[in-house]
């Protein structure tokens, strides 16, 4: 009987990462496991939702969204609406890295990149299921990570799934 | 002769830390995971351990609810209730070099796998509302 491929194996073998021969070992202990092809199947829609989410602007719905979960601007404070929110969210969160992020629900994930350096918690969540919640990954104090899972709200459902951004 | 007398005690220390060093594996395969269950809000009120909070929100209380520290093997899956009924479980998986892989479900929430470091937390904010503010789950597990 094969054995089943590990998490990481089977990683690599998506992403082609190996060689001739391990290609063609894991190949057959995929054919042979069921468990092994579902999550094969699962890398697979990852990436096509890594991919789509890649292309896919920010709808000025969702700014609206992290809006309403941040502190209130002081008295006084300019509007200069999404490039002013933006330049206070990426100094309001570190960054938590894309690459170790696997989406498998067609919700809104939201990565607050900047130029900075990747933070430490680059690779904490390596799956992340939110449902129909909209969830945003930031840095916390001492390192921690946190998943802040917005609050829902009313919105039209075919909008959601195009508004992930990465 | 003297040196004899001294050798098999020594020999039988040596023994001994070999068999605690070989058995520490097995130890190591039990994790310890502490989670904290706390309340953000707005309104004010008392501020408990204002460390847990993420930076840069107006949270004007925070309040330490539950605090359990659980002792579980790989596989094993261990479940909380929330103040707010909903469910938490967790479930360590594997330790994979310095990593905790572990599975997190937080009802109404979401689903996670997650490579937690030694000592690092991380917290999950539960979306539904409560008490005027929300539920925010803490874990950090040590192995």
């Amino acid at each position: 009987m094969a054995r089943r491929p590990s998490e990481r194996t089977l990683q690599a073998y998506h992403d082609g990462e190996l060689g001739f021969f391990a290609r063609r070992r894991v190949a057959r202990q995929v054919a042979a496991s069921p468990e092994a092809r579902e999550a094969l199947e699962g890398l697979a829609l990852v990436g096509e939702l890594v991919r789509e989410s890649q292309a896919t602007a920010v709808g000025p719905d969702l700014w609206a969204e992290i809006a309403r979960e941040l502190p209130p601007r002081p008295a006084g404070a300019s509007d200069s609406g999404r490039a002013s929110l933006a330049e206070a969210l990426s100094g309001l969160f570190r960054p938590v890295g894309a690459g170790a992020l696997a989406v498998a629900a067609a919700a809104a994930v939201i990565f607050l990149l900047s130029s900075r350096e990747p933070a430490g918690g680059v690779d904490v969540v390596q799956y992340l299921d939110p449902g129909d919640n909209s969830v945003m990954l930031l840095q916390g104090p001492d390192d921690a990570t946190i998943i802040w899972v917005m609050e829902p709200v009313a919105t039209d459902t075919s909008s959601r799934e195009s508004r992930a951004i990465i | 002769m003297r040196s004899s007398k001294l050798t098999a005690p020594l020999a039988g220390f040596v023994a001994l830390a070999a068999a605690v060093l070989l058995a520490r594996p097995a130890f190591a395969e039990n994790v310890t995971v502490t989670v904290i269950v706390s309340h953000a809000s707005q309104e004010k009120g008392p501020m408990e351990q204002p460390n847990l909070l993420p930076p840069g929100f107006n949270f004007q209380s925070h309040r330490v609810l539950q605090r359990e520290t659980l002792n579980l093997a790989m596989g094993q899956e261990a479940q909380l209730t929330l103040p707010n009924g909903k469910a938490v479980k967790l479930r360590p998986t594997s330790i994979q070099g310095d990593h905790l892989m572990m599975h997190v479900e937080v009802e109404g929430a979401t689903r996670s796998d997650l490579r937690m470091r030694n000592g690092k937390r991380v917290t999950i904010r539960h979306p539904q509302p409560y008490q005027n503010g929300n539920l925010l789950v803490h874990l950090e597990a040590r192995f």
